[in-house]
Protein backbone atom coordinates (compact mmCIF):
# COMPACT_ATOMS: atom_id res chain seq x y z
CA UNK A 1 0.00 0.00 0.00
CA UNK A 2 2.91 2.46 0.96
CA UNK A 3 4.44 1.61 -2.34
CA UNK A 4 1.54 2.63 -4.17
CA UNK A 5 1.01 5.70 -2.81
CA UNK A 6 4.56 6.66 -3.39
CA UNK A 7 4.16 5.63 -6.82
CA UNK A 8 1.47 7.97 -7.19
CA UNK A 9 3.59 11.16 -5.39
CA UNK A 10 6.59 9.98 -7.62
CA UNK A 11 5.03 9.78 -11.27
CA UNK A 12 7.36 8.67 -13.88
CA UNK A 13 9.32 5.97 -12.28
CA UNK A 14 6.82 3.89 -10.67
CA UNK A 15 8.14 0.36 -11.80
CA UNK A 16 11.26 1.31 -9.72
CA UNK A 17 8.68 2.12 -7.02
CA UNK A 18 6.57 -1.18 -7.25
CA UNK A 19 9.37 -3.20 -8.36
CA UNK A 20 7.80 -4.11 -11.44
CA UNK A 21 7.41 -3.73 -15.69
CA UNK A 22 6.51 -0.54 -17.79
CA UNK A 23 5.23 -0.94 -21.34
CA UNK A 24 4.94 1.77 -23.74
CA UNK A 25 3.98 1.54 -27.08
CA UNK A 26 3.60 3.97 -29.50
CA UNK A 27 1.08 2.85 -32.53
CA UNK A 28 2.43 -0.83 -33.54
CA UNK A 29 5.53 0.13 -34.50
CA UNK A 30 7.68 0.65 -31.50
CA UNK A 31 7.79 -0.71 -27.86
CA UNK A 32 9.59 0.53 -25.25
CA UNK A 33 9.91 -1.84 -22.17
CA UNK A 34 11.31 -0.22 -18.33
CA UNK A 35 12.61 -2.89 -15.81
CA UNK A 36 12.33 -6.40 -17.46
CA UNK A 37 14.14 -9.55 -15.98
CA UNK A 38 16.10 -10.64 -19.32
CA UNK A 39 15.60 -11.77 -22.40
CA UNK A 40 14.12 -15.37 -22.94
CA UNK A 41 13.28 -15.60 -26.52
CA UNK A 42 14.24 -13.35 -29.50
CA UNK A 43 13.50 -14.18 -33.05
CA UNK A 44 11.78 -11.91 -35.81
CA UNK A 45 8.27 -12.97 -35.04
CA UNK A 46 8.47 -13.04 -30.78
CA UNK A 47 9.97 -11.40 -28.23
CA UNK A 48 9.54 -12.94 -25.37
CA UNK A 49 10.89 -10.89 -21.71
CA UNK A 50 11.13 -12.37 -18.69
CA UNK A 51 9.70 -9.89 -16.09
CA UNK A 52 8.44 -9.81 -12.44
CA UNK A 53 6.14 -12.56 -12.25
CA UNK A 54 5.92 -13.87 -15.29
CA UNK A 55 6.82 -13.66 -18.98
CA UNK A 56 6.32 -11.14 -21.44
CA UNK A 57 5.57 -12.25 -25.28
CA UNK A 58 5.68 -9.96 -28.11
CA UNK A 59 4.53 -11.58 -31.51
CA UNK A 60 4.61 -9.86 -34.32
CA UNK A 61 6.83 -9.52 -38.46
CA UNK A 62 10.42 -8.40 -38.66
CA UNK A 63 10.69 -7.08 -34.95
CA UNK A 64 14.43 -6.16 -33.87
CA UNK A 65 15.69 -5.01 -30.54
CA UNK A 66 16.65 -1.51 -31.35
CA UNK A 67 18.79 -1.20 -28.17
CA UNK A 68 19.42 -2.64 -24.92
CA UNK A 69 20.59 -0.75 -21.77
CA UNK A 70 20.47 -1.38 -18.20
CA UNK A 71 16.80 -1.65 -17.53
CA UNK A 72 15.51 -0.74 -20.78
CA UNK A 73 15.04 -2.46 -24.00
CA UNK A 74 13.39 -0.49 -27.20
CA UNK A 75 11.51 -2.82 -29.89
CA UNK A 76 10.85 -1.92 -33.38
CA UNK A 77 8.90 -4.33 -36.22
CA UNK A 78 5.38 -4.82 -36.80
CA UNK A 79 3.52 -5.83 -33.14
CA UNK A 80 0.64 -8.24 -33.68
CA UNK A 81 0.14 -9.15 -30.20
CA UNK A 82 1.48 -8.91 -26.35
CA UNK A 83 0.57 -11.02 -24.02
CA UNK A 84 1.49 -11.69 -20.40
CA UNK A 85 1.76 -14.67 -18.93
CA UNK A 86 1.95 -15.71 -14.84
CA UNK A 87 4.79 -17.95 -13.57
CA UNK A 88 7.93 -16.21 -15.23
CA UNK A 89 10.93 -15.57 -12.92
CA UNK B 1 23.32 13.79 -31.48
CA UNK B 2 23.62 10.20 -29.90
CA UNK B 3 24.94 8.77 -33.39
CA UNK B 4 27.55 11.99 -33.89
CA UNK B 5 28.84 10.96 -30.35
CA UNK B 6 29.02 7.57 -31.19
CA UNK B 7 30.65 8.13 -34.58
CA UNK B 8 33.06 10.34 -32.52
CA UNK B 9 33.93 7.93 -30.23
CA UNK B 10 34.16 5.01 -32.68
CA UNK B 11 32.16 1.71 -32.42
CA UNK B 12 31.90 -1.83 -34.39
CA UNK B 13 29.18 -3.95 -35.85
CA UNK B 14 29.66 -7.79 -34.25
CA UNK B 15 27.96 -10.62 -35.27
CA UNK B 16 27.90 -13.44 -31.96
CA UNK B 17 27.51 -16.94 -33.65
CA UNK B 18 25.79 -20.05 -30.83
CA UNK B 19 23.03 -21.39 -29.31
CA UNK B 20 22.71 -19.37 -26.46
CA UNK B 21 22.26 -15.45 -28.25
CA UNK B 22 20.00 -14.40 -25.89
CA UNK B 23 22.07 -15.62 -23.06
CA UNK B 24 24.45 -13.98 -24.43
CA UNK B 25 22.58 -10.24 -24.34
CA UNK B 26 21.44 -10.74 -21.14
CA UNK B 27 25.08 -11.59 -19.68
CA UNK B 28 25.95 -7.87 -21.99
CA UNK B 29 22.92 -6.60 -20.24
CA UNK B 30 24.13 -7.16 -16.66
CA UNK B 31 28.11 -6.21 -17.53
CA UNK B 32 26.51 -2.99 -18.47
CA UNK B 33 27.72 -2.83 -21.96
CA UNK B 34 25.01 -0.69 -24.26
CA UNK B 35 24.14 -2.58 -27.44
CA UNK B 36 22.34 -0.86 -30.37
CA UNK B 37 20.83 -1.87 -33.49
CA UNK B 38 20.15 -5.86 -32.41
CA UNK B 39 19.49 -8.24 -35.49
CA UNK B 40 18.67 -11.84 -35.64
CA UNK B 41 20.05 -13.18 -38.84
CA UNK B 42 19.05 -16.98 -37.83
CA UNK B 43 18.95 -18.90 -35.04
CA UNK B 44 22.03 -18.92 -34.42
CA UNK B 45 23.51 -15.80 -35.46
CA UNK B 46 23.29 -12.30 -33.84
CA UNK B 47 24.07 -8.80 -35.39
CA UNK B 48 24.80 -6.01 -32.87
CA UNK B 49 26.60 -2.69 -32.15
CA UNK B 50 28.41 -1.94 -29.33
CA UNK B 51 30.75 0.44 -28.03
CA UNK B 52 35.00 0.05 -28.75
CA UNK B 53 35.91 -0.20 -24.94
CA UNK B 54 33.30 -2.65 -24.73
CA UNK B 55 34.71 -4.88 -26.98
CA UNK B 56 36.85 -6.53 -24.82
CA UNK B 57 34.43 -7.20 -22.07
CA UNK B 58 32.70 -9.17 -25.07
CA UNK B 59 34.90 -11.64 -25.43
CA UNK B 60 34.89 -12.97 -22.04
CA UNK B 61 31.05 -13.38 -22.37
CA UNK B 62 31.70 -14.66 -25.86
CA UNK B 63 33.74 -17.70 -23.94
CA UNK B 64 30.94 -17.94 -21.31
CA UNK B 65 28.27 -18.64 -23.70
CA UNK B 66 30.78 -20.61 -26.43
CA UNK B 67 30.09 -18.45 -28.59
CA UNK B 68 32.04 -16.97 -31.99
CA UNK B 69 32.63 -13.30 -32.55
CA UNK B 70 33.29 -11.66 -35.93
CA UNK B 71 33.60 -8.12 -36.14
CA UNK B 72 31.93 -6.60 -39.40
CA UNK B 73 32.26 -3.03 -39.41
CA UNK B 74 34.10 -0.61 -37.94
CA UNK B 75 32.53 2.93 -38.21
CA UNK B 76 33.97 6.25 -36.35
CA UNK B 77 36.39 8.77 -36.44
CA UNK B 78 39.37 6.67 -34.32
CA UNK B 79 39.02 4.13 -37.27
CA UNK B 80 39.17 7.01 -39.96
CA UNK B 81 42.11 8.51 -38.18
CA UNK B 82 43.54 4.95 -38.01
CA UNK B 83 43.64 4.28 -41.92
CA UNK B 84 45.09 7.96 -42.49
CA UNK B 85 47.77 7.39 -40.53
CA UNK B 86 49.69 5.82 -43.34
CA UNK B 87 48.22 7.90 -46.05
CA UNK B 88 49.93 11.39 -44.50
CA UNK B 89 49.62 13.29 -47.22
CA UNK B 90 46.22 12.91 -47.81
CA UNK B 91 45.44 13.70 -44.39
CA UNK B 92 47.27 16.84 -44.70
CA UNK B 93 45.06 17.49 -47.88
CA UNK B 94 41.88 16.86 -46.01
CA UNK B 95 42.92 19.28 -43.33
CA UNK B 96 43.88 21.85 -45.96
CA UNK B 97 40.90 21.16 -47.18
CA UNK B 98 39.24 21.78 -44.04
CA UNK B 99 40.92 24.89 -43.07
CA UNK B 100 40.12 26.64 -46.52
CA UNK B 101 36.59 26.03 -45.79
CA UNK B 102 36.65 27.40 -42.46
CA UNK B 103 38.85 30.32 -44.08
CA UNK B 104 36.43 31.06 -46.81
CA UNK B 105 33.54 30.91 -45.03
CA UNK B 106 34.45 32.96 -42.14
CA UNK B 107 36.68 35.99 -43.90
CA UNK B 108 35.64 38.64 -47.13
CA UNK B 109 36.51 36.88 -50.65
CA UNK B 110 35.32 39.55 -52.50
CA UNK B 111 33.90 42.83 -52.64
CA UNK B 112 31.62 44.04 -55.28
CA UNK B 113 31.17 47.87 -55.63
CA UNK B 114 27.75 49.17 -57.06
CA UNK B 115 26.28 52.24 -57.77
CA UNK B 116 29.29 54.20 -59.01
CA UNK B 117 29.67 55.95 -62.21
CA UNK B 118 31.70 59.02 -61.26
CA UNK B 119 34.15 58.05 -58.37
CA UNK B 120 36.13 54.80 -59.75
CA UNK B 121 35.39 51.38 -58.06
CA UNK B 122 39.03 51.30 -56.96
CA UNK B 123 38.76 54.90 -54.74
CA UNK B 124 36.14 53.08 -52.96
CA UNK B 125 38.06 50.02 -52.30
CA UNK B 126 41.38 51.66 -51.46
CA UNK B 127 39.33 54.15 -49.24
CA UNK B 128 38.28 51.11 -47.32
CA UNK B 129 41.01 49.17 -46.85
CA UNK B 130 42.35 52.55 -45.18
CA UNK B 131 39.53 51.90 -43.00
CA UNK B 132 40.34 48.12 -42.39
CA UNK B 133 37.92 46.77 -44.57
CA UNK B 134 39.38 44.48 -47.41
CA UNK B 135 39.48 40.96 -48.66
CA UNK B 136 40.81 38.15 -46.66
CA UNK B 137 38.92 40.34 -43.49
CA UNK B 138 37.53 38.00 -40.99
CA UNK B 139 33.51 38.73 -41.56
CA UNK B 140 32.53 38.86 -37.53
CA UNK B 141 34.95 41.66 -37.48
CA UNK B 142 32.76 44.18 -40.20
CA UNK B 143 31.37 47.18 -37.65
CA UNK B 144 28.75 48.05 -40.83
CA UNK B 145 27.93 51.38 -38.68
CA UNK B 146 31.15 52.48 -38.16
CA UNK B 147 32.41 51.92 -41.51
CA UNK B 148 29.20 53.44 -43.04
CA UNK B 149 29.71 56.96 -41.13
CA UNK B 150 33.64 57.08 -41.70
CA UNK B 151 33.31 56.51 -45.79
CA UNK B 152 30.64 59.49 -45.80
CA UNK B 153 32.96 61.42 -43.90
CA UNK B 154 35.89 60.57 -46.03
CA UNK B 155 34.71 60.97 -49.53
CA UNK B 156 33.15 63.88 -50.29
CA UNK B 157 31.56 62.45 -53.66
CA UNK B 158 29.46 59.80 -51.39
CA UNK B 159 25.78 60.85 -50.47
CA UNK B 160 24.88 57.29 -49.11
CA UNK B 161 26.83 54.11 -48.63
CA UNK B 162 25.32 50.50 -47.71
CA UNK B 163 27.64 47.68 -46.27
CA UNK B 164 25.83 44.83 -47.21
CA UNK B 165 27.84 41.19 -46.67
CA UNK B 166 26.73 38.10 -48.52
CA UNK B 167 28.27 35.00 -47.27
CA UNK B 168 31.80 35.60 -48.12
CA UNK B 169 31.36 38.80 -50.74
CA UNK B 170 30.56 42.28 -49.21
CA UNK B 171 28.50 44.82 -51.26
CA UNK B 172 29.16 48.12 -51.11
CA UNK B 173 25.70 50.07 -52.08
CA UNK B 174 27.17 53.74 -53.49
CA UNK B 175 24.99 56.56 -53.63
CA UNK B 176 27.32 59.59 -55.62
CA UNK B 177 26.66 63.54 -54.57
CA UNK B 178 24.80 64.80 -57.36
CA UNK B 179 27.08 67.75 -57.74
CA UNK B 180 30.43 68.71 -56.23
CA UNK B 181 29.85 72.32 -55.50
CA UNK B 182 33.23 74.57 -55.41
CA UNK B 183 33.10 77.04 -52.64
CA UNK B 184 35.21 80.13 -52.71
CA UNK B 185 36.61 81.31 -49.21
CA UNK B 186 34.52 84.28 -47.74
CA UNK B 187 37.54 86.34 -47.33
CA UNK B 188 38.25 86.08 -50.56
CA UNK B 189 36.80 89.06 -53.12
CA UNK B 190 34.87 87.88 -55.78
CA UNK B 191 32.11 89.09 -58.74
CA UNK B 192 29.15 86.91 -59.43
CA UNK B 193 28.77 86.61 -63.14
CA UNK B 194 25.99 84.30 -65.38
CA UNK B 195 26.93 80.80 -65.93
CA UNK B 196 24.43 80.89 -68.45
CA UNK B 197 22.67 82.38 -71.39
CA UNK B 198 19.15 84.13 -70.30
CA UNK B 199 16.35 86.40 -68.95
CA UNK B 200 17.28 87.57 -65.72
CA UNK B 201 13.64 87.37 -63.27
CA UNK B 202 14.74 87.44 -60.12
CA UNK B 203 17.41 89.00 -58.04
CA UNK B 204 18.78 88.37 -54.75
CA UNK B 205 21.78 89.78 -53.86
CA UNK B 206 22.81 90.16 -50.48
CA UNK B 207 26.32 91.45 -50.86
CA UNK B 208 28.53 93.10 -53.75
CA UNK B 209 27.39 96.03 -56.32
CA UNK B 210 23.98 94.68 -58.42
CA UNK B 211 25.05 95.55 -62.07
CA UNK B 212 21.68 94.25 -64.15
CA UNK B 213 18.17 94.83 -63.79
CA UNK B 214 15.41 92.17 -64.14
CA UNK B 215 14.81 91.44 -67.62
CA UNK B 216 17.92 91.86 -69.01
CA UNK B 217 19.16 89.40 -71.22
CA UNK B 218 22.69 88.25 -70.44
CA UNK B 219 25.43 86.09 -71.73
CA UNK B 220 27.50 83.76 -70.49
CA UNK B 221 30.25 85.21 -68.60
CA UNK B 222 28.32 88.73 -68.37
CA UNK B 223 28.69 90.75 -65.17
CA UNK B 224 25.57 90.36 -62.94
CA UNK B 225 27.03 91.18 -59.12
CA UNK B 226 30.37 93.24 -58.67
CA UNK B 227 32.78 92.19 -55.98
CA UNK B 228 34.02 96.19 -55.92
CA UNK B 229 31.83 98.87 -54.13
CA UNK B 230 31.72 102.41 -54.41
CA UNK B 231 30.38 103.56 -51.06
CA UNK B 232 30.21 107.34 -49.85
CA UNK B 233 31.04 106.15 -46.42
CA UNK B 234 33.77 103.60 -47.22
CA UNK B 235 34.90 104.51 -50.78
CA UNK B 236 36.19 101.77 -52.84
CA UNK B 237 36.38 98.41 -51.94
CA UNK B 238 36.36 94.85 -52.45
CA UNK B 239 34.14 92.46 -50.96
CA UNK B 240 32.31 88.74 -51.46
CA UNK B 241 29.40 89.13 -53.90
CA UNK B 242 26.69 86.72 -52.70
CA UNK B 243 23.28 86.12 -53.73
CA UNK B 244 21.41 84.35 -56.17
CA UNK B 245 20.11 85.60 -59.76
CA UNK B 246 17.51 83.78 -61.20
CA UNK B 247 16.86 83.87 -65.21
CA UNK B 248 14.72 82.14 -67.82
CA UNK B 249 17.72 80.46 -69.75
CA UNK B 250 17.11 78.06 -72.83
CA UNK B 251 18.45 74.92 -74.12
CA UNK B 252 18.17 73.52 -77.62
CA UNK B 253 19.70 70.99 -79.05
CA UNK B 254 19.10 69.89 -82.70
CA UNK B 255 20.35 66.78 -84.67
CA UNK B 256 19.25 64.57 -87.55
CA UNK B 257 17.85 61.04 -87.32
CA UNK B 258 17.09 58.36 -89.90
CA UNK B 259 14.28 56.13 -90.76
CA UNK B 260 16.77 53.52 -91.99
CA UNK B 261 19.97 52.39 -89.83
CA UNK B 262 22.61 50.03 -90.09
CA UNK B 263 22.87 48.31 -86.69
CA UNK B 264 24.77 45.87 -84.99
CA UNK B 265 22.64 42.71 -84.45
CA UNK B 266 23.57 40.11 -81.68
CA UNK B 267 23.68 36.55 -84.03
CA UNK B 268 23.43 34.47 -80.77
CA UNK B 269 26.74 33.17 -80.97
CA UNK B 270 29.18 33.72 -78.68
CA UNK B 271 32.57 32.53 -77.27
CA UNK B 272 33.61 32.40 -73.75
CA UNK B 273 37.40 32.81 -72.43
CA UNK B 274 38.54 32.47 -69.04
CA UNK B 275 41.79 33.83 -67.07
CA UNK B 276 43.03 33.85 -64.22
CA UNK B 277 44.80 36.71 -63.52
CA UNK B 278 47.57 37.58 -60.80
CA UNK B 279 49.64 40.74 -60.56
CA UNK B 280 48.74 41.13 -64.28
CA UNK B 281 49.69 38.34 -65.74
CA UNK B 282 47.01 36.50 -67.35
CA UNK B 283 46.71 32.57 -67.61
CA UNK B 284 43.59 31.20 -69.67
CA UNK B 285 41.45 28.77 -68.01
CA UNK B 286 38.62 28.13 -70.13
CA UNK B 287 37.87 28.16 -73.68
CA UNK B 288 39.34 28.07 -77.16
CA UNK B 289 42.15 30.16 -78.16
CA UNK B 290 42.09 32.49 -81.01
CA UNK B 291 38.87 35.21 -80.97
CA UNK B 292 36.40 34.22 -83.31
CA UNK B 293 34.09 37.41 -82.84
CA UNK B 294 36.99 39.67 -82.23
CA UNK B 295 34.29 42.72 -83.45
CA UNK B 296 31.17 41.33 -81.74
CA UNK B 297 29.80 42.82 -78.65
CA UNK B 298 32.47 41.89 -75.73
CA UNK B 299 30.78 41.74 -72.11
CA UNK B 300 33.45 41.46 -68.95
CA UNK B 301 32.45 39.54 -65.60
CA UNK B 302 35.76 40.49 -63.28
CA UNK B 303 35.32 38.98 -59.93
CA UNK B 304 38.57 39.66 -57.32
CA UNK B 305 39.45 37.15 -54.95
CA UNK B 306 42.17 37.26 -51.82
CA UNK B 307 43.40 33.95 -51.18
CA UNK B 308 44.40 33.63 -47.74
CA UNK B 309 44.21 37.25 -47.34
CA UNK B 310 48.17 37.24 -49.39
CA UNK B 311 47.66 36.26 -52.79
CA UNK B 312 45.18 38.86 -54.95
CA UNK B 313 43.74 36.68 -57.54
CA UNK B 314 41.10 37.76 -60.29
CA UNK B 315 39.00 35.66 -62.65
CA UNK B 316 38.01 37.33 -66.02
CA UNK B 317 35.44 36.03 -67.87
CA UNK B 318 34.91 37.50 -71.31
CA UNK B 319 32.49 37.07 -73.19
CA UNK B 320 32.59 37.41 -76.90
CA UNK B 321 29.37 37.84 -78.99
CA UNK B 322 29.11 37.67 -82.66
CA UNK B 323 27.15 40.57 -84.17
CA UNK B 324 26.22 40.85 -87.93
CA UNK B 325 25.44 44.13 -89.50
CA UNK B 326 21.68 44.64 -90.02
CA UNK B 327 19.73 47.61 -91.41
CA UNK B 328 16.46 48.53 -89.17
CA UNK B 329 13.28 50.40 -91.16
CA UNK B 330 11.64 52.42 -88.43
CA UNK B 331 8.11 54.49 -89.27
CA UNK B 332 8.06 58.31 -89.47
CA UNK B 333 6.61 58.54 -85.81
CA UNK B 334 8.67 56.18 -84.30
CA UNK B 335 11.73 58.19 -85.29
CA UNK B 336 10.45 61.49 -84.10
CA UNK B 337 9.20 60.16 -81.06
CA UNK B 338 12.47 58.66 -80.15
CA UNK B 339 14.68 61.71 -81.89
CA UNK B 340 12.24 63.54 -79.23
CA UNK B 341 13.15 61.69 -76.46
CA UNK B 342 17.35 60.97 -77.16
CA UNK B 343 17.29 65.14 -77.64
CA UNK B 344 15.55 65.51 -74.13
CA UNK B 345 17.75 63.30 -72.27
CA UNK B 346 20.96 64.98 -73.59
CA UNK B 347 19.28 68.12 -72.50
CA UNK B 348 18.51 67.40 -68.85
CA UNK B 349 22.00 65.72 -68.31
CA UNK B 350 23.12 69.45 -69.09
CA UNK B 351 21.27 70.73 -66.35
CA UNK B 352 21.70 71.52 -62.57
CA UNK B 353 20.02 69.58 -60.07
CA UNK B 354 18.48 73.09 -59.03
CA UNK B 355 16.66 73.90 -62.62
CA UNK B 356 12.92 74.18 -62.91
CA UNK B 357 11.78 72.90 -66.36
CA UNK B 358 9.01 75.25 -67.08
CA UNK B 359 8.40 74.78 -70.71
CA UNK B 360 9.53 71.97 -73.32
CA UNK B 361 8.88 72.81 -77.21
CA UNK B 362 9.68 70.16 -80.07
CA UNK B 363 10.25 70.75 -83.86
CA UNK B 364 11.26 68.25 -86.70
CA UNK B 365 11.48 68.89 -90.76
CA UNK B 366 11.73 66.05 -93.14
CA UNK B 367 15.06 66.58 -95.02
CA UNK B 368 14.52 63.69 -97.27
CA UNK B 369 12.85 60.11 -97.54
CA UNK B 370 15.19 58.87 -94.87
CA UNK B 371 16.26 61.69 -92.66
CA UNK B 372 14.38 63.97 -90.34
CA UNK B 373 16.06 66.61 -88.61
CA UNK B 374 14.65 67.36 -84.75
CA UNK B 375 15.03 70.29 -82.53
CA UNK B 376 14.03 70.18 -78.95
CA UNK B 377 14.55 73.42 -76.56
CA UNK B 378 13.43 73.65 -73.03
CA UNK B 379 12.59 76.61 -71.27
CA UNK B 380 14.34 76.74 -67.76
CA UNK B 381 13.98 78.68 -64.23
CA UNK B 382 17.41 78.77 -62.85
CA UNK B 383 19.53 80.48 -60.55
CA UNK B 384 22.73 81.67 -63.44
CA UNK B 385 24.66 83.27 -60.23
CA UNK B 386 28.47 82.10 -60.51
CA UNK B 387 31.37 83.15 -58.76
CA UNK B 388 34.40 84.57 -60.09
CA UNK B 389 37.07 85.92 -58.76
CA UNK B 390 37.77 89.84 -59.06
CA UNK B 391 40.61 91.64 -60.88
CA UNK B 392 43.11 92.86 -58.25
CA UNK B 393 42.38 96.22 -57.03
CA UNK B 394 44.17 97.70 -54.30
CA UNK B 395 42.29 99.99 -52.33
CA UNK B 396 43.50 98.21 -49.03
CA UNK B 397 45.98 101.54 -48.66
CA UNK B 398 42.66 103.49 -48.23
CA UNK B 399 40.21 101.40 -47.32
CA UNK B 400 41.57 98.01 -46.06
CA UNK B 401 38.98 96.02 -47.95
CA UNK B 402 39.84 92.26 -49.15
CA UNK B 403 42.90 91.51 -50.76
CA UNK B 404 42.12 88.60 -53.09
CA UNK B 405 45.51 86.62 -53.82
CA UNK B 406 43.36 84.18 -56.29
CA UNK B 407 43.14 85.53 -59.38
CA UNK B 408 41.81 84.14 -63.13
CA UNK B 409 39.96 81.16 -61.26
CA UNK B 410 36.56 80.28 -61.97
CA UNK B 411 34.53 78.16 -59.34
CA UNK B 412 30.67 77.46 -59.11
CA UNK B 413 28.75 79.60 -56.28
CA UNK B 414 28.92 78.69 -52.66
CA UNK B 415 25.34 77.38 -51.97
Amino acid sequence: MIKNKMANIISGAEEIILDTFKITTIGNERINVRNYKLIEEYTDSLITLAVKNGNLRIYGKELEIKNISDSELNIEGRMDEIKFTGGGK
Amino acid sequence: MIKVVSFIKGYVKISVEGFFGERFLNLMNTANVPMWDIEKINGTCIFLKIKIEDFKKVRKIARKTKSRIKIKERTGLPFFLHRYKKRRFSLVAIVICIVIAVYYNTHFMGITVRGTERIPEREIIDELKTLGVHIGMPIKELDRVKIKNEMMVLDDDIAWIGINPKGSRLYIDVTERKEKEGIIDDSVACDIVAGHKGVIKDLRIREGQTVVRVNDAVEEGDLLVSGVIDSMKVGMRNVHARGEVFAETYYKEKDSFFLREIVPEETGRKQKVTFLEYKGNKVQLSGKKGLKYPDGNCRILRKDYEILGIFPISIIEYEYRETKQAEVVKSEKETIEKGIEELKERIKSQLGVNTEIRDIKSDYVIKNKNEIEITVEFCCFEDIALEKYTEKIDFKSKNGGIDNENQGKNKKKSP
